[in-house]
């Protein structure tokens, strides 16, 4: 690489602060910073910018027990799209052999008939689509005023502290372990417009770093 | 956190995503733990609002999922993640309009190895220049915030941010033009 001049290694100078130049591209800003004294003082402006902005790290908190709510997402996709798998193969099935040899037949009642087939696939997908995997909780008699909330607990937690812990809470399991190992939690004295008694429990089960790993807000 | 992304980090994470791409939640897990931070970070930086960021995180991580098949490590995986996420953060911007608040914060954590004299210092430094940086335009915000925070190079930006390199650099020439006042103060030791 031919010498940088002042100016093209100026324009590279906060990517050499951050450490995220090429190689080459480095050495050459290196060898520009040895002849000038205004590209090293700017250099030292811009490593004071880099350590603030890292600084400016703890404005807000992370909450790591979010990714319940995208996984709650993924949930009802993957519900959706095995609904659509099933009415998408009833299709398939529907044109290759109840259709086979209705040529002659008019394209409306073809269509009558297909409606009522995808009628009773709405009701079969969504039937074939409730999780059905053996030794998980499932969703009977749910209250629909009563608050959620989804829990992991820590590996190695055994059985009974989980259900001790279910019960401190006046709640009961609703769903779950999802693939992560997280538990819906249906709480009998909390109703679900209580949002700051929900956050206030969720603090305090947060705290609890022995038992619980994640908690947040079911949805 | 602004270190330099390792090239075997690039090949893990990448190899993640072609997990998740067969459905791996556990693959989609460890993405979301080395991700979900970064990518609420830069939100917070872009939309100012805690509740909106969290969204953000959510519908980028949701996006990377369903698209997983559809990566082609053309770029690095950060390139990719966090160019969904720019894209999430502008629209949560075009949303927010000017209802704009201030997040609630936290005290920084002080270094017990500083002296008060220098805690306080460093503090006032960084409010300031956090002042400053909330007074750039997005394009100039997202362009320090991914250089100094996230360790993009400008190339890995223009990516990103879908201009060009000279683009990159000229923004983080304005940028630097605003906040080189606090800079230069601190450098030479003046008070803050």
């Amino acid at each position: 690489m031919s010498p940088m001049n002042e100016n093209d290694a100026r324009e590279l100078l906060p990517w050499y602060a951050a450490d995220s130049l090429e190689p080459e591209e480095r050495t050459a800003v290196e060898a520009a910073l040895a002849a000038s004294d205004s590209l090293r003082a700017e250099l030292a402006e811009l490593q004071v910018m880099h350590t603030a902005v890292d600084d400016t790290a703890g404005e807000a908190q992370w909450n790591p027990a979010l990714i319940t709510r995208t996984l709650s997402r993924i949930d009802a996709l993957e519900a959706e799209q095995a609904s659509q798998g099933v009415l998408d193969r009833f299709g398939n099935w529907l044109g290759q052999n109840l259709f086979a040899g209705w040529g002659g037949v008019p394209t409306l009642a073809k269509a009558a008939v297909a409606v009522q087939f995808a009628l009773l696939l709405a009701v079969g997908g969504s039937w074939l689509a409730q999780p059905s995997e053996p030794g998980t909780y499932g969703t009977v008699g749910l209250d629909p005023n009563a608050a959620q909330i989804k829990l992991g607990f820590q590996p190695g937690i055994d059985e009974a502290t989980l259900r001790e812990t279910v019960r401190e809470l006046d709640g009961r399991i609703v769903d779950g372990p999802s693939a992560l190992g997280l538990y819906t939690i249906e709480l009998q004295a909390l109703e679900k417009q209580q949002e700051e008694e929900i956050g206030a429990l969720l603090a305090d089960l947060l705290a609890r770093k022995d038992v619980i790993r994640g908690a947040t807000k079911g949805y | 956190m602004s270190e330099r992304e390792t090239g075997s980090a690039s090949e893990r994470e990448a190899q993640w995503i072609r997990q998740i791409a067969d459905g791996d939640r556990r693959a989609f897990e460890k993405l979301y733990e080395v991700y979900g931070p970064r990518i609420f970070r830069f939100a917070i930086r872009m939309v100012r609002d805690e509740g909106k960021a969290e969204e953000v995180v959510d519908d980028v991580m949701f996006e990377v999922w369903k698209s997983a098949g559809r990566y082609e490590a053309r770029s690095k995986p950060s390139t990719w993640i966090l160019g969904i996420a720019r894209f999430r953060s502008l629209n949560a911007i075009r949303g927010k309009k000017l209802e704009t608040r201030e997040i609630e914060e936290d005290a920084p954590i002080a270094d017990p190895t500083e002296d008060a004299g220098e805690q306080l210092d460093r503090l006032a430094l960084a409010e300031r220049i956090k002042g400053a940086l909330n007074d750039l335009s997005v394009e100039h915000r997202e362009v320090v915030e991914l250089t100094f925070f996230q360790g993009c190079s400008y190339k890995e930006i223009a990516d990103i941010a879908g201009c060009p390199e000279g683009t990159v650099k000229t923004r983080m020439y304005h940028a630097k033009r605003r906040l080189q006042p606090i800079l230069a103060a601190a450098v030479v030791g003046e008070p803050l």
